[in-house]
C-alpha cells in the first residue's frame, strides 16, 4: 500500500468512525425520546382540555354577567378517557361568589372538599370518547361589583393532590395529568342601575 | 377379679378413646388445621370489586387437618373463607362473600385467591375459618381496607354498606382519615400506599350509589 492511499485510508476510516458516532448518538438520543415519552405517557394527557365556561355544551369562554344575578358557570373535561372523578381548585374574581354547586356529569356527583381545593368524585364512568363532554361542576355564581374588567375565572391544581397540574382518574384507577387548562374571561358585569333605570321608565 | 375388672375397664377405655379418634376422623379441626400467606393489604367492598388476593400477589395457603393431623380432603370450598382476627367484629362478611379456589385435595389443601366481598377494616390481621370456625394458630399479616369504615352505632367497623357515618365520623371516618395528613393504610382503599384521588372515586361509587351485598 503506498502512502498516499494508507493515508486516504486512514481518513476514511476517522471519518467513518465520526459517521458511526453521530449515528449511535442520534440513535440515543431518539432512543431517551421515546423512553421519555413513554414514561410521561403514563400519567399525563396533552390531549386533555379542562375548561370553565359559561355554558354547559362549553363554547362560550367570555361572559358578561348582571350585576346581583345569578349566571353559570360550569366545568367541563375533554379527553379520551373513561373518567370517574376529578381533582382541582377553582378561583372566583374578586366580588363574584358560588351561591351554588353541583359537581358531576348528572350533577349528583360527591364533593370532596380538601384544604386547597376539591375532587370530585362521579360515583359513575362518565365517557369522554368520541369527544363527549364531561360535566365536572356547575355553579351558580352571582357578581357582587360591577367594577369587574376582564378578570378570569381560573382552575388550577389542587395543591393537595397533585402541586403541578389538574388531574382526573380513570374508571380503570390511573390518575391522568390534565396539562390544558382554560379560564373563564368575565369581560365585565353588566350594572344593575341600567336595568333598574329601565324598570322604573317603563312604568311610565 | 379385681384385676380383671380393671382390665375390662382399660379396654373399654381404649374402645371409648380409639372410638373417639375414629368419630373425629375426617372433621376439620382448627388447633392442628394451618394457614399462610404472604403480609400485606386486601382491598374490601360490598361489591366484591376489589383486588383479588392472587392479584395482589396476597393467595391464601390452607391445609385442613383432623384431629389425628391426618389430611381432610374434599372439604368444601365454601367452608372455608378468611375474615378478621377478632372474630367478626371488625370484618363483615357479605354471604358468600369469601370463598376458596376448591375443595381440598389429598393432602387436605386449598387456597384462597379470588376478591373479597363484604366491609369492614382491620389492622390487627386476618385469619382462615373452616365452616365459621377460625383457626387457632397465629393471624395472618394481613391488614383489611374498604370504603365502609363506621358501623351502624358509629364506631370502627362494618354495617356492609357506605353511609354518612362513614364520610364524617371522627376520628375513623374517611374526611378524618384522608384529610389528617397522615397516611393509614384502612383509609387506603384500593391498597397502594398512598392515599389520593383514588380513594374518593371508590368511596363516591359505594356512597352514591348505596351498594350492599348483593
Amino acid at each position: 500500500m503506498s502512502g498516499a492511499s494508507e493515508l486516504l485510508s486512514i481518513r476514511t476510516l476517522r471519518w467513518s468512525n465520526l459517521v458511526g458516532r453521530k449515528l449511535m448518538l442520534k440513535r440515543t438520543m431518539t432512543a431517551a425520546l421515546l423512553v421519555a415519552l413513554v414514561i410521561t405517557a403514563g400519567s399525563a394527557s396533552a390531549q386533555c382540555v379542562m375548561g370553565a365556561y359559561a355554558d354547559a355544551a362549553g363554547t362560550e369562554s367570555v361572559t358578561a354577567p348582571f350585576e346581583n344575578q345569578l349566571f353559570d358557570i360550569f366545568v367541563i373535561l375533554r379527553d379520551e378517557a373513561a373518567v370517574e372523578g376529578v381533582s382541582y381548585k377553582v378561583t372566583f374574581p374578586t366580588g363574584v361568589f358560588a351561591t351554588q354547586s353541583w359537581y358531576g356529569p348528572n350533577e349528583a356527583g360527591f364533593p370532596f372538599l380538601t384544604p386547597n381545593g376539591i375532587i370530585v368524585g362521579f360515583g359513575e364512568c362518565a365517557i369522554g370518547f368520541g369527544g363527549f363532554d364531561i360535566q365536572v361542576a356547575h355553579y351558580a355564581a352571582i357578581a357582587t361589583v360591577n367594577t369587574i374588567m376582564n378578570e378570569y375565572v381560573t382552575l388550577e391544581a389542587n395543591i393537595d393532590e397533585n402541586p403541578l397540574n389538574v388531574e382526573y382518574a380513570t374508571c380503570s384507577g390511573n390518575i391522568i395529568e390534565c396539562l390544558n387548562v382554560q379560564p373563564l374571561l368575565i369581560s365585565h358585569v353588566i350594572a344593575n342601575e341600567s336595568k333598574s333605570f329601565g324598570a322604573v321608565k317603563s312604568l311610565y | 377379679m379385681t384385676k380383671k375388672r380393671l382390665m375390662s375397664l382399660a379396654v373399654a377405655s381404649l374402645m371409648v378413646l380409639g372410638m373417639t379418634g375414629l368419630a373425629m376422623a375426617g372433621i376439620p379441626d382448627p388447633n392442628n388445621s394451618t394457614a399462610s400467606s404472604p403480609s400485606g393489604c386486601v382491598e374490601i367492598a360490598m361489591d366484591g370489586n376489589g383486588k383479588s388476593l392472587a392479584a395482589a400477589g396476597l393467595t391464601v395457603s390452607v391445609t385442613v387437618v383432623d384431629l389425628n393431623g391426618d389430611p381432610v380432603v374434599g372439604y368444601p370450598f365454601q367452608d372455608v373463607w378468611l375474615g378478621d382476627n377478632t372474630g367478626g367484629t371488625q370484618i363483615q362478611l357479605c354471604n358468600g362473600g369469601s370463598f376458596a379456589t376448591g375443595n381440598t385435595n389429598a393432602a387436605g389443601f386449598t387456597t384462597i385467591t379470588g376478591s373479597i366481598a363484604g366491609g369492614g377494616t382491620t389492622t390487627s390481621g386476618m385469619q382462615v375459618y373452616l365452616a365459621g370456625v377460625p383457626l387457632n394458630g397465629p393471624a395472618l399479616l394481613l391488614d383489611a381496607s374498604s370504603p365502609d369504615l363506621i358501623d351502624a352505632a358509629g364506631n370502627p367497623g362494618s354495617d356492609l354498606i357506605v353511609g354518612n357515618l362513614d364520610l364524617t365520623a371522627v376520628p375513623g371516618g374517611f374526611a378524618n382519615l384522608f384529610l389528617n395528613g397522615v397516611y393509614d393504610v384502612v383509609g387506603d382503599f384500593n391498597c397502594d400506599t398512598v392515599e389520593n384521588i383514588l380513594e374518593v372515586t371508590r368511596f363516591a361509587e359505594l356512597f352514591l350509589n348505596n351498594v350492599t351485598c348483593p
